[in-house]
């Protein structure tokens, strides 16, 4: 019971983190690799913020937003030029742009090789069976308030409606007016704030270092696969499964296969079901 | 004696019925023509028949063989090709390098050959490329075999397209469409490219928009219309037959 | 002078190993439109096995302590049967999703090299790797040996992909890449072809992973990270994806560019920054090189312009 407690915990940071991959990959077309790299600048910013003296909760929100900022604008300069020449120049140019990112930390990183944001949230205490401490329930909290809250701005917004236009057919939004770089630019800064975020509560869960971007781009890129390529709900839904299913089996197998869980459940998926989990794609349709 | 025959073929994809308890079948050595309006289900029925697509029920037998389940390389080498609705290729090589592909067998094409074994290596490609200027002077269409593919014309990419496909020998050949792409001025060159073939005794299906261009040249003709067999016979009875009229020629598809 | 000499050799010599990767992942990616990340994860089970053959320890589970040319083989085969193992459900997906699952596959097997230390060392790893004619040189001057060792194979793996490249094999993995339905259409098994290319992947990349071992002198699981596939790539793209001379100038010039850097003499302070330079860099020049020139620096067409004259000249 407590692990399903905390495979809600890390499935909802996941489903945060691979929500705006997969915004991303279904309104652009390709796979951003620098997505990874979003979520340790997050984390980065808020200890920084929170060094500064900022309240835990403002130092968060700024961090979100300025990585949603950073991520319009790596868009504008990297990707929206190569948007007519092909998806794999600008998935290429993506896996440029995580390098660079991760250089620019590990020449400003500062201090030792892992950065703890050093918040209180108070003592575990019990509700019902399970453990809990206050900053994780508020990690699910905040997690799945983000996830309601795109939920009701793609439903119920006009930018929303407008986004969901161009994600169905791109060319029908030209022609009808929509103003599709703005549009782009609401997307890519969603996307990038979501992977901040995630980034701040993968940080406040455990510690913030260098290689995070790589270790989580991996999981939320098979996530996002596995949760079918067209399928935003589907991915962050794959996103809590996956949680789940990895600190479900920690309590049959040594933790220390956990990442090997993870992948093995993903090359499963791929195998049994390459369309993804909850797409509604014929099989010998997927991965054209 | 049918030579490719359909028995029964039914192909649904999600809720649309594609194909229908279709049963065709094309005599060995003639030419037998495909027509029926867009959206018939006629370039799924060629998927069928080459094993691009798995019908849901029904069979496909080529030459005595049972080939429903094949997959489309092996019913190549069973001897039925086939070409596709806009001309295929292999766009980053020269035309001679296409055909070589479609020339070079398994002996020519394992790894193990390609690092030992060499000389063997070398005189079969010779052989192959031998036989590809062959089939370029029968066909007699471009002066040059080493043009690389997009510069080439639609007609002289189906042409070479045919040709890539003759290289294996195929005893039938199932063509989608071919003249689509093409003017007045070549389409002659194409009935007549057809007309050899079956001198050659090379078993002819094709689908067709162009009606006079096939009608002209089939032998025997099936139209489709909406996943079903509407009406077959020969040219003269086809036009004539009121149900075709009325599901395709008149509604102006198709005139030359 | 001889320092830079011998420093002028260790950047050769990687950049020799990132030359060899990289027309390996050209034969794959270039030529067959595999979109393989997994090298990494290939090479790591190379050196890995090499090393646990040919190494002289006590504390690991498993060390025949076989002689070095015996290893090598040994860990050609081993990855070769890996690349068989994993290419058999990948390959059955196109794309991204190919892409994904050789990345996860790669993954794992770093995850199991970590997790089964009995017989790896795990993240404690492997120092003072024997390396062939050790005794024989002096360390300062054993650069100059490793360098010469890594030219050699680097031409003898050119003359392997170029024989492949050239042939009808060759071909057939151009044309299916081109338009598979087409390639299909004459007669090709497809999907054969290209389990046999990824097979072939693997065996080159153990029969080489040695070189790395060489280089570093030590293995342990972090140095085959994810961004040593990434960096392979970013050479062949910048070389030209489907070239023949592409991926070595690639290297050559991604290497030569990154590890100038270390050439630089500088305070501690700045040593940070400076090595953080080398992602940067790379990065950089991928994204400039996707932007004005996607296609490389050396187009494709030009490995095959003779590819006819080849055969019928002989005739």
């Amino acid at each position: 019971m407590q692990f399903i407690y905390f495979g809600l915990i890390t499935g909802s940071v996941l489903a945060v983190a691979a929500a705006g991959f997969a915004m991303v990959r279904q309104l652009e077309g390709f796979l951003n690799i620098a997505h990874g790299q979003y979520l340790l600048l997050g984390g980065l910013f808020t200890a920084g913020f929170y060094k500064l003296g900022l309240n835990i909760f403002v130092a968060g929100f700024l961090a979100s937003v300025a990585v949603g900022l950073v991520g319009v604008a790596i868009a504008w300069m990297v990707f929206f030029p190569l948007r007519y020449k092909g998806l794999l120049s600008q998935f290429f140019s993506s896996i440029g742009v995580a390098f660079v990112v991760y250089g620019l930390v590990l020449a400003t990183w500062s201090g030792s090789g892992i950065k703890v944001i050093p918040a209180d949230f108070g003592r575990p205490f019990d509700l019902g069976s399970i453990s809990v401490t206050f900053g994780e329930l508020m990690i699910i909290g905040v997690s799945w308030l983000t996830v309601l809250m795109l939920h009701f701005f793609l439903t119920k917004t006009t930018m929303g409606v407008w986004i969901r236009a161009v994600a169905s057919n791109r060319e029908l939004a030209r022609v009808r007016s929509v103003p599709s770089d703005i549009v782009m630019s609401v997307v890519w800064f969603a996307a990038s704030a979501m992977a901040g975020l995630a980034g701040v509560l993968v940080g406040l869960l455990g510690s913030v270092h260098s290689e995070l971007g790589w270790q989580y781009i991996l999981t939320i890129l098979a996530v996002s696969v596995m949760g079918g390529v067209n399928n935003l709900y589907g991915v962050m839904a794959a996103g809590l499964i996956l949680g789940l299913v990895v600190d479900l089996s920690s309590v049959f197998i040594s933790s220390q296969y956990g990442t090997i869980v993870t992948f093995g459940a993903i090359i499963l998926t791929l195998i049994i079901r390459p369309q993804g989990l909850f797409s509604m794609q014929k099989r010998n349709e997927a991965g054209q | 004696m049918a030579f490719l025959r359909t028995d029964g073929l039914s192909k649904r994809f999600g809720g649309l019925h594609a194909l229908t308890d279709v049963s065709i079948s094309a005599k060995e050595g003639e030419i037998t023509g495909l027509i029926g309006p867009n959206g018939a289900g006629k370039t799924t029925l060629f998927n069928a028949m080459s094993g691009y697509v798995t019908p849901d029920t029904g069979k496909v037998l080529f030459d005595g063989e049972d080939v429903t389940t094949y997959k489309p390389w092996r019913i190549v080498r069973s001897g039925l090709s086939r070409t596709f609705q806009t001309p295929s290729g292999f766009g980053s090589m020269t035309v001679w390098e296409n055909l070589m592909v479609s020339g070079s067998k398994d002996f020519a094409e394992s790894p193990l050959r390609t690092l030992f074994g060499r000389g063997k290596l070398q005189r079969d490609q010779q052989r192959v490329s031998e036989r590809v200027s062959e089939i370029f002077q029968e066909m007699n269409i471009l002066e040059d075999l080493d043009r690389p593919l997009n510069e080439l014309s639609m007609a002289d990419l189906r042409f070479v397209e045919i040709a890539r496909q003759l290289m294996s020998n195929p005893k039938m050949l199932m063509l989608d469409e071919p003249a689509s792409g093409f003017g007045p001025d070549r389409i002659g060159q194409l009935g007549e490219l057809i007309l050899r073939l079956k001198a050659d005794s090379v078993t002819i299906l094709l689908i067709e928009h162009n009606l006079s261009f096939v009608l002209g040249l089939a032998d025997y003709i099936f139209v489709l219309a909406n996943g079903s067999v509407i009406a077959d016979g020969v040219s003269a009875d086809i036009v004539k037959n009121q149900t075709v009229i009325k599901n395709y020629i008149g509604t102006g598809h198709g005139s030359a | 002078m001889t320092g830079l000499i011998i420093f002028g050799a260790s950047v050769l010599s990687l950049a020799g190993i990132y030359a060899i990767l990289a027309m390996i992942l050209n034969l794959e990616a270039g030529w067959g439109g595999l979109w393989d990340l997994g090298t990494a994860g290939l090479l790591a089970a190379g050196a890995y096995c090499y090393v646990i053959l040919t190494v002289h320890s006590d504390e690991i589970a498993f060390a025949p302590q076989l002689p070095i040319w015996m290893g090598i083989i040994g860990a050609s085969l081993f990855t070769g049967l890996l690349a068989f193992l994993i290419g058999l459900p990948s390959l059955k997906m196109r794309g991204e999703y190919f892409l994904i699952t050789t990345f996860a596959f790669s993954v794992v097997v770093l995850e199991l090299i970590t997790t089964e230390s009995n017989i790896t060392m795990g993240a404690t790893g492997i120092h003072d790797i024997v390396r062939p004619w050790d005794s024989l040189v002096s360390t300062r001057n054993y650069n100059l040996v490793l360098l010469a060792i890594i030219s050699t194979t680097c031409l003898a793996v050119w003359v392997i992909v170029r024989m492949i490249g050239w042939s009808p094999f060759g071909r057939l993995l151009r044309a299916a890449r081109d338009n598979e339905p087409a390639a299909l259409s004459t007669g090709k098994n497809v999907a054969r072809a290209r389990l046999q290319t990824f097979v072939i992947a693997g065996l080159l990349i153990g029969a080489v992973a040695p070189l790395y071992v060489w280089y570093i002198r030590s293995l342990s699981p972090h140095l085959f990270h994810a961004t040593l596939t990434f960096t392979v790539w970013t050479a062949l793209v910048i070389g030209g994806i489907g070239s023949l001379r592409g991926p070595i100038l690639g290297a050559f010039l991604l290497i030569v560019l990154t590890e100038a850097t270390q050439f630089l003499q500088v305070s501690a302070d700045y040593a940070r920054i400076l090595s953080a330079s080398r992602p940067i860099l790379v990065g950089l020049a991928l994204i400039l090189i996707m932007r004005f020139r996607p296609e490389g620096l050396l187009p494709e067409s030009r490995s095959f312009v003779n590819a006819r004259t080849r055969i019928d000249r002989k005739t």
